[in-house]
């Protein structure tokens, strides 16, 4: 960005800064001020909600799961919730976990889910 | 406390279409809206559950299980598992998670999949594109069938979405094994029909789970069929029903001539 760019945005700055000031200072507003307000910020939110729409992508790449490994499928039940225990633990309130319809987490489904986090937990 | 919960998942979903600049069924979107958060979506095996959500910090994984092949359900459960993870929704312990479903009855995660599944519906049939086709008399299940087509979810979503926005006095009945499973009612059917209710001999759902075929065709039954009345009049039932999941949908509709009647003013 060139210098006069600069001067320029922060003159915009300050002056923006110090109406908003006075205008704090004053604290009258009218319906009018309101209604032109809610109007700006309301084309605001509709010009941004239609730029995120523009920028969605056309197609999504649905990823596979893979194997589960021999390790894992060598434990056991017991085993397995226990390691699960301890996993979700270390991970505290940045883990989060829900099922839709949840029957019975099976074994393999609660391989795949130690998976998911020993793997994350050794990337990071 | 269920209203509530069913009341927010409207209002969020009201927020969400807004934020995506939803205008026609074209801008409905569950992958891409997933994939703008950054959640990965991703078949698995999974036996036990409809779909699953993981969130480690910065991963975040919807899971689909392999064997749910219908676009329609696949939708409706990344939906569902968006909501969990836009709320934050808290995970149940893992205690909780590996216990069998018969011990886990009553845990919060109920109330929190009321608030979802609300979510799903109002996303994925918007109330300001679908409020006036289900504002129709006479009620029957072509509309929901229609707008399931058109809409690309499961014709249970469908029926229940119409009967929230309906005008008429309705309800979406679902049943399995002669039990009423659940019943979704349009804010004018203002009596309940309640889960775990039997069903009755004389309606048109109880035909299927006796003698595995319905008639398929909306028609008057005795309003004792669905309601304890000493009232002597008609109401509308179009049932449907899956032989493959031994269900049945049933559609009740409570003419305005008879609501007065059956304490539908």
């Amino acid at each position: 960005m060139k210098k006069t760019d600069d001067n320029d945005i922060r003159t915009l700055d300050i002056v923006t800064h110090e109406v908003g000031l006075l205008e704090m200072q004053d604290g009258r507003s009218t319906p009018d001020d309101r209604r032109w307000a809610n109007q700006v910020a309301g084309s605001m939110r509709a010009r941004i909600a239609e730029h995120r729409r523009s920028r969605l992508p056309k197609t999504v790449a649905i990823k596979k799961a893979g194997p589960i490994s021999e390790r894992l499928l060598a434990m056991p039940r017991a085993v397995l919730e226990a390691l699960f225990g301890s996993l979700v633990e270390q991970w505290g309130p940045q883990a989060q976990f829900a099922h839709r319809q949840l029957d019975t987490l099976s074994d393999n489904d609660l391989r795949r889910m130690i998976q998911t986090i020993e793997n994350h937990t050794n990337r990071g | 406390m269920q209203r509530d919960v069913i009341t927010e998942g409207w209002f969020d979903a009201r927020a969400f279409l807004r934020r995506f600049d939803v205008r026609s069924r074209e801008d409905i979107l569950p992958e891409p809206w997933a994939d703008s958060y950054g959640i990965e979506i991703v078949e698995a095996p999974l036996d036990g559950a409809a779909a699953q959500l993981i969130r480690l910090a910065d991963l975040v994984q919807i899971v689909i299980p392999e064997r749910i092949t219908d676009n329609a359900v696949r939708r409706f459960a990344i939906i569902h598992e968006l909501y969990h993870y836009l709320k934050r929704h808290p995970s149940p312990s893992p205690t909780m998670m590996c216990r069998p479903k018969w011990m886990r009855r009553g845990d919060e995660a109920f109330h929190l999949e009321l608030g979802s599944n609300a979510f799903a519906g109002a996303v994925l049939l918007p109330e300001f594109l679908l409020r006036k086709r289900c504002e129709v008399s006479p009620v029957s299940l072509d509309v929901p069938w229609r707008i399931a087509k058109e809409y690309d979810v499961s014709i249970l979503t469908s029926a229940i979405r119409f009967a929230e926005l309906a005008s008429e006095r309705c309800a979406a009945v679902f049943s399995r094994n002669g039990v009423v499973e659940w019943a979704a009612e349009s804010p004018s059917f203002t009596r309940r029909i309640r889960k775990g209710t039997r069903l009755d001999r004389s309606s048109v759902a109880w035909d299927f789970h006796t003698k595995g075929r319905l008639d398929e065709r909306e028609q008057p039954v005795p309003a004792t069929a669905w309601f304890n009345t000493t009232a002597d009049v008609d109401i509308i039932e179009h049932s449907t029903c899956s032989p493959q999941h031994g269900t049945v949908l049933s559609l009740l509709w409570v003419p305005e001539a008879v609501g007065a009647r059956l304490g539908m003013p």
